[in-house]
This record gives structure tokens, sequence and C-alpha cells, in this order.
């Protein structure tokens, strides 16, 4: 079972490292969503275009704090890992099609009360809108990696691998609060909003010819070290960014305004005053207060991941014991710490349990099953998270990775 | 047992993942404000009808014209078209180029006691219809040698292509002579309304001799002028009367009940001659119709009704078209000299007016100077000096209009919800609003409103309002009523007011304000 399947950018093992076979070809995906305070009963609900109704609500306010997040990924990745060189096992290369969908946010308890019950609850008070965060990424990457095996000492290796990944946005947005405050008066009479607040997204309209709206790099880096029992790996995935096209909007806010209901200058002129047709505060609001708004290319870093984790091996390698932790950078998550047991029941079949805190959620514990069917052919199936996901109704975050892998 | 592991596996994969909805639905509750507005005095009443003291207390002026004399009312020129027909005497050689008729006409305009000298041409034509019965071409020449347009004289000439055997050929045509100046002295210079033209018949320098029989027709035309409508027009205007009938529709007309009275008025009816001619003036009648009690009342005021009033002659700046000096004849009226008050306060919806004007009372005492421009004769204007300075009771204005149809698309994510309209209301009058939706046959499907009152302001010790009074409707609005509002054809409003301390008279301010703000509490379906 891989250790790397829940926040991970990385759903396979980089290296190839059976001496046996020249070739292993994979298929993988995964996704996961997590949250300290958003429940999977919600998050489901809110996925599935289902009602989302006030016991739903509820079971989130519960756990709400003053900064709370989220965060959740679509991954889905085809790689060939080869020896290039037939003649020298220890050097391989690395191709790779990945599809991956990141998005993540960090909110107060305010926030997600305005935005899924409404400023009612805060009449005569001002909701704190401040420290928002919210992005979304959508990008393909191709990937073209090269490692290497170095012997160190008696039986000690190290595998040192590095990708280059050309990435082609396909689509972001990306929301930024400062200072936001939204003061609702007791009786409604007006609205006073403090507004800090910068969005940039992509061209929405494709006026690429390619339709792809972002272009840029990104990098990996894999270091193990392994010796007959144990082994110590650190990495750093998608260091990078992606610059998008020049039809990107930036749009910053920065003005405190106050809102007293949209002015009816005739009041006896009934054919356009009693019915105002297409009026909407959406296009009220955009132009009354937003003035500052870019058309021009936008960089975005993507999302990024450093690792570290110790694996002791026992018994002849059935049995390993694993703890490291890892941090999501440029994505509103915090480090997580994690640790794990796997067992080999047979030749074909192994089992693994893991446990884990952080991220963008709290407690979760997990199970996998690798299965090795003849002609070398891999299944990886399991989740990181069936804890919470069988406390469905309270539980914060849900997950499941496929991997397939054939070599020769 | 891996079988029942592999589908548990899969399950935990695709279960649940089929999409209800393309995007998530949640409600929310909206407390917020929707729309306000600010009602003044100078949103009740138009600047230009209204003026406002140093101390800010607010005048009503209503000053409209009640009566023009019509274009045509002093004198008409009727069409004049006249034919002539010339049968050949016997046998006639015409060679090419002949003028075989020359014809001058002196028309009489035929104006009764009316004796113009000259006049400027505001809109007409000379008409021209011939008939050439002979086998060559034929130019027929039309002069008005008297009639010119910048200094040059009306002509235009025509060809008529030669007849075929048996026929003839048509030629009819008006011609504009909108602009020119027409001397109306006839040919010697002496006469009046005299306008002389001439035709003349030529056969085509090219065209063929023409031997005429006995009998062939050798003229065939009919020719003169019709609608002919002056500009100006100088000479004696005669002796004669313009009697006429104004009638003036007043606001009130939406007033459907209730009494006001009124602290002072005052009113001008001012008379204008803009003719150059004497004339006197009678206004026989002026009576205030009330349609919703039934009630009239007609104006006593012995300087004015059935007073003659002697308009003396305008005066020429210069030459047509320079400005004329008109002449002015004004008559105050007030509660000192007439019933105006009460004719007012009586809320008509029209006043109706019997005029008769005479002309030149005296006769010709102008020798033939007399002068005209037919856009402007005879006014008369009403001003209405009215201090919104009364006391209402139970006033009740009422007026049904159509509603915009709306895009109601995109309401369908209203919930239930309550609607909150908040008036602080600056005059000191009590207001009772209603709005009464009506389907496309005027039936009622909704009232809004009532039963609720907006309170009036509170006064000080001089009965001027200080501050305003904040009153507050609560209107439910549940998502079945909301439909019914949404599709309403037309809307009928029913606003009643008292002033406080009724019969107290109250002075309105062009401070006073009343704000309106709808504040809305309701669900939104987000989707």
């Amino acid at each position: 079972m891989s250790l790397r399947g829940q926040t991970d950018l990385e759903t396979s093992s980089h290296f190839m490292k059976d001496s046996m076979h020249s070739v292993l070809f994979n298929v993988s995906g995964n996704y996961f969503f997590g949250s300290d305070a958003l429940t999977n009963e919600f998050a489901s609900h809110y996925y599935l275009g289902k009602f989302i109704d006030e016991d739903l609500k509820d079971n989130v306010t519960k756990n709400l704090s003053s900064m709370n997040h989220f965060g959740g990924q679509a991954l889905w990745d085809l790689s060939l890992t080869f020896h290039p060189d037939t003649g020298n096992n220890k050097v391989e290369a690395y191709i790779a099609y990945r599809s991956r969908v990141h998005s993540s946010s960090r909110f107060s308890k305010d926030f997600f009360e305005i935005f899924f019950r409404g400023n009612k609850m805060f009449a005569g008070e001002t909701a704190d809108l401040s420290d928002f965060s919210f992005q979304q990424f959508t990008y393909k990457q191709f990937v073209f990696g090269i490692g290497n095996e170095f012997s160190i000492s008696g039986n000690g290796k190290l595998y040192v691998g590095v990708d280059l990944a050309i990435n082609r946005g396909v689509s972001f947005l990306d929301v930024k609060t400062s200072d936001a405050t939204l003061y609702t008066a007791a009786d409604g009479e007006f609205i006073f909003a403090d507004l800090h607040a910068s969005i940039a997204t992509d061209d929405s309209s494709g006026q690429h010819p390619s339709k792809l709206d972002g272009s840029g790099y990104s990098g990996d880096l894999y270091i193990e070290y392994e010796t007959e029992s144990s082994m110590l790996s650190f990495s750093v995935e998608n260091y990078g960014s992606i610059v998008w096209n020049k039809w990107s909007t930036t749009v910053n806010l920065d003005s405190s305004f106050s809102f007293e209901g949209i002015e009816v200058r005739d009041l006896f002129d009934l054919e356009d005053s009693v019915k105002i047709r297409g009026a909407n505060l959406d296009s009220m609001f955009y132009q009354n207060y937003v003035h500052d708004r870019k058309e021009g290319r936008v960089t975005t870093m993507l999302p990024m991941k450093i690792s570290g984790f110790y694996t002791l091996y026992f018994n002849n390698r059935i049995v390993s014991a694993t703890i490291g932790m890892d941090v999501l950078l440029n994505t509103n998550a915090s480090n997580r710490y994690f640790a794990g047991l796997t067992y080999k029941i047979n030749r074909s079949n192994q089992l693994g349990v893991n446990l884990a805190a952080g991220g963008y959620t709290t407690f979760h514990m997990g199970m996998g099953i690798t299965h090795w069917f003849p002609w070398n052919v891999k299944l990886e199936v399991g989740s990181n998270y069936l804890y919470p996901m069988i406390t469905y109704k309270s539980g914060k975050s849900q997950g499941a990775y496929l991997s397939l892998s054939k070599s020769f | 047992m891996k079988r029942l592991l592999s589908l548990f596996i899969l399950a935990i994969l695709l279960c649940g993942c089929k999409k209800e909805n393309d995007s998530p639905q949640w409600d929310i509750a909206i407390l917020g404000p929707l729309f306000k507005t600010s009602l003044g005095v100078s949103d009740l009443v138009p600047d230009s009808l209204s003026h406002i003291d140093p101390d800010g207390a607010v005048t009503l002026v209503f000053d409209s014209n009640i009566y023009s004399t019509p274009i045509d009312s002093l004198f008409k020129i009727n069409d004049t078209l006249q034919t002539t027909i010339y049968l050949s005497p016997g046998m006639v050689i015409l060679q090419p180029g002949f003028i075989f008729y020359s014809q001058p006409n002196d028309l009489d305009l035929n104006l009764n006691n009316v004796e113009l000298s000259g006049a400027i041409v505001k809109s007409g034509h000379a008409r021209m219809f011939a008939k050439n019965h002979l086998p060559t071409p034929v130019i027929y020449t039309f002069n008005i040698p008297k009639a010119t347009l910048n200094g040059v004289p009306f002509q235009r000439v025509q060809t008529l292509a030669a007849a075929p055997s048996g026929s003839y050929t048509v030629f009819d045509s008006t011609f504009d002579i909108s602009g020119y100046t027409i001397d109306l002295t006839g040919t010697l210079g002496t006469d009046f309304n005299n306008l002389s033209y001439t035709v003349t018949g030529q056969t085509a320098p090219g065209g063929i001799t023409v031997n005429l029989q006995p009998g062939d027709t050798v003229v065939d035309i009919t020719s003169g002028f019709e609608a002919l409508i002056p500009f100006y027009a100088k000479g004696y205007l005669g002796q004669g009367s313009v009697a006429g009938t104004g009638i003036n529709y007043l606001a009130t007309r939406k007033l459907d009940g209730g009494t006001i009275l009124l602290d002072s008025i005052s009113a001008t009816l001012t008379f204008k001659n803009s003719v150059g001619a004497d004339a006197q003036v009678l206004l026989t009648k002026m009576s205030a119709f009330n349609n919703q009690t039934g009630t009239t009342i007609d104006l006593v005021a012995p300087t004015l009704v059935n007073h003659v009033l002697n308009l003396n002659r305008a005066t020429e700046s210069g030459p047509p078209p320079s400005p004329v000096n008109s002449t002015y004849y004004s008559v105050q009226l007030d509660n000192t000299n007439s019933n105006i008050i009460a004719l007012i306060e009586s809320l008509p919806d029209r006043l109706e007016y019997d005029l008769n004007f005479n002309i030149n009372p005296l006769g010709n005492v102008s020798g033939h100077h007399d002068f005209l421009y037919t856009d402007d004769l005879f006014d008369a204007n009403l001003k209405i000096n009215l201090p919104l300075r009364f006391a209402a009771n139970q006033l009740l204005f009422t007026d049904t209009q159509a509603l915009a149809a709306i895009d109601t698309s995109g309401d369908n994510n209203l919930g239930d919800g309550i609607f909150k309209l908040i008036a602080e209301n600056g005059f000191p009058y009590e207001l009772e609003i209603q709005l009464i939706t009506l389907d496309e046959n005027y039936n009622v499907t909704d009232s809004l409103f009532v039963p609720n009152t907006i309170a009036p302001a509170p006064m000080d010790g001089n009965f001027r309002a200080i501050g305003q009074k904040r009153t507050e409707f609560i209107i439910d609005l549940p998502v079945a009523r909301r439909d019914k509002l949404l599709s309403a054809k037309f809307v009928a409003i029913r606003a009643r007011f008292s002033t406080s301390g009724y019969p107290q008279i109250l002075q309105i301010y062009s401070d006073y304000v009343l704000d309106l703000k709808l504040v809305g509490d309701f669900i939104y379906h987000i989707r």
C-alpha cells in the first residue's frame, strides 16, 4: 500500500526497483476531500447537486472554528517507466500524462454562515469575512523524468529521480480577502460592506485558439535511501507554476460602501419603476463598486508537496511500519503526520492500514489492499479515509485510490 | 472473499457518484434593502409649475393658454379654378412658334368685407390642367406677375406632346407657391383681393404647321389656385366676430373625493391681440366642472364676465416676418372680486370658457393698413397662483396604470418572505396608500398596504412640520402571492390624505420629504 495517496500529488511509486523488469506501465487515479469543518455528507450533497438542508448546515456549524479549511483533489495518471539503456538497469526514464483538479479554501465561521444561511442571522451584527481564500485549478501535465540508482554502502541503495512537467492550464479561480466585513442593519435598512479582496480567473470565453488558458512548468524531486531493513524517503513534488494567458481577469476590491436599496427616481412612472426589468444585484454591484478590473497575464503557483517518511521492514519484509509527515504549500493546508503498517498476507496479497492527522482535516484512518495478478499485473485499491467515510454524517474527509500496473 | 472485497471497493468508488443536479442547491435567508425613493415637493409638482418663496413656502403656478383663435377664423381663401375652351371659328393655319392663346385672369378671392392688398403664402399651389387637341406639341406658360420670391416673379413652362389623330394629350400639375409674396391690387394696382395671372399657349417652334377646321378645339385649359393659406396678410381685415370655446382639463380629474379648504388664490386672465386691428373681447362664461361630484360652478367676476374689454391693435416692428408687437389686457381675480376660491375648491376636473372677439369695431380706421400673421391672432391665457397652503380632508387620489411586462424567469429563486415598507414622512399629512393589482380584465387580484396609514410629521407651534415620522408596514409575501403580483397587468392606486388638525390650514414647504424604503426579508433559493 502506498502512503502517498491522500493529500498526494503522486499516487504510484516513482521508482521501478524490481531489477527483473525493464518496463512498468501504470494507470492510476485518486480523489480526496478533506476538511476540518465540512462533513462528508455536506460535501457529497454539494458535489452531487443535492439540496443542502438546515440539518446538514447544523452539522457543519458544530465543527466551525474561527478559521476553517477544506481541500480536495481529483487526479488520474498514465505513466510509463523504463530503462533507456538496456545494459544498465540502474537508470530509468519516466513519461507520464496527468490530469488534475485541485481546490482548496480557508474560510471563517461567519463566511460559511453568510454563504450557506444568508445575512439575516447577522442582523445588527458584523460578519467577519477576512482572510478568506478559495482557489481551484484544473490543468494537465506532460511529464518527463529520469532516475538513477546509486549503491552507497554494503546493502544501501540511493534512488534519485527528477521530473520536469509541461503544464497546460484549463481553468483557475483564485479569490482572496484581507480585511472584509459585512454589517447588516438590525432592521435590514442598509448593508455596509468593507471589502478588500482580489479575484483572479482565467478567460472563460476561451479566446485562445487552443482553448487552453495557461501554460507553465513544474518539477519533482524524489530521493529514497533504502537498505534491507529500512527506507528513508524525501520528495518535493509539483514545484512550479502556470502563467495564465493575457485574457485572464483580475479584479481588486478596496472599497467600503453602504447599500440602501436601488433608488427609484420616478415613482409615478409605473411602467419603469414598479417592476424593474432585468435589475439584479450583480450588475448593480459590479457597476457601482468594482472599478479596478484588469485583463492580463496571471501567474499562479501550483499546489506543492514536500514529504518525508521512514519505513522499517520486519520479518523479511512481510511486515513494514512507516512514520512520516508532509506539507502542502500554496494550497491552504497544514502539516500532515501519518503512520502506517503493512502486512503481506501471501504471495498475492498485501494489506495495509494507516493513521494520519493534519492536512485539511483531523484524524483519519484508512485501509488498502494490493493484489498481484499473474503476468506481473498489480492492483492497488483502497482509501485512506475509511474511518471518516464510515461515519458519513460527521466524518470530514473521504477519498479513494486505484492503481493498476503491469511490468515487463 | 476476493470477489466480495472487490465489489466492496468498487462500490466505494462508484456508489453515490451520480449528480442529481448540475449545481448544488440550498436556501439562504436574505435581509436587506431593495428599493428606496424620496418624494419631495419637486417630485409632486414639476419645477416649471411651482414657485418657492425665500422661506420655502411653495406656490403652485398654473399657467396655461386657454384659447387661441384658429388660423382661418378671420377669413378663408376659397379654391379658385376656372376653365377656358376655345374652338376654331374657321379655317386657321397655325405656324410653328405661333402664340395662339394669351389670357390675363383677375381672380377675386371673395373675402366678404375683408379687403387684402397683399399676402405672403404659407402654403398652397397653383394648378394647371390642360388638354392639347392639336397635332403638334404645345407650350403653355403659367405666369403670376405680381407673385415674387426673392424678387423673381412666378413662372412655370410646360410642353404638351402633339395629340394623336382624333384624340388629345393631357397635362395636369400643381405648382407650389409657398413663400411667394403676392400683390393683390390687381393689374391696375388699385384693387383688393385681386390675384391676377396669365396663361399663354404657343405651338412648339420645332413642330408642324397646323390647319384648323371650323369647330376644332384650340384651347382646353383649367387653371387657378387651391388650398391657399396666407402666412401674412395686409389690408383691411373687415368687421366681424370670432366666437370660441376653450376647455382645460386639470390633473384634479384623478381626485375621487374629499374636501379641500384654500387659504388664498390669485388668478390672472390675460388676452393678447397680435392682429394689426382694433378688437374687443367678451368672456361670456367661465365654468368649473367636477365630473365626480356632478357640480358646476360659474365664475362670478363683474369686472370680467360679460364685460367688454378693448384690445388695442398690434404693431409691426418691421417688414414681414419681423416680430409683432402684441398688445395685452389682463384682469386680476382674487377672493375680493370673484368667487375664484370656491371655484377651485370644488376640485374641478375641467374649466370651460365662452369667448367672443370682435374685430375693427370702429371700421376701417387704418386705411387698409391692418395686418395679421395667421399663426398668431388672438389668445387668452389663464395663470393661477395657488399657494400650497390648504387643509384637506380625506382627499382621495385614484389612478390606474398599466404595468410593464416582466421577465419572471429569474424570479423562481425567490421563496417565501415578507417585505417591510418604511415610510419617513416629513409632510404634516396623514397618508393612506393602497395598491390594487388587476388582471387583464381589470379584475382585482390582490391589494397591498392596507389597512395601514402613514402617520403625519409632527408640527411646531407655527404649524410647520418638524422632522419626519416613521411608519412601517409589513407585507406578507408567500410565493403564491408573489406570483399573483408578478402576473398583474394593471395597478390601481388609491392614495387618501388628510392634513393634520383639519380644518387648520397648513403651508407646504419645499423641504418636506417623504422617504420610502422597501426592505426584504425572504428566502432565496440558491440554484
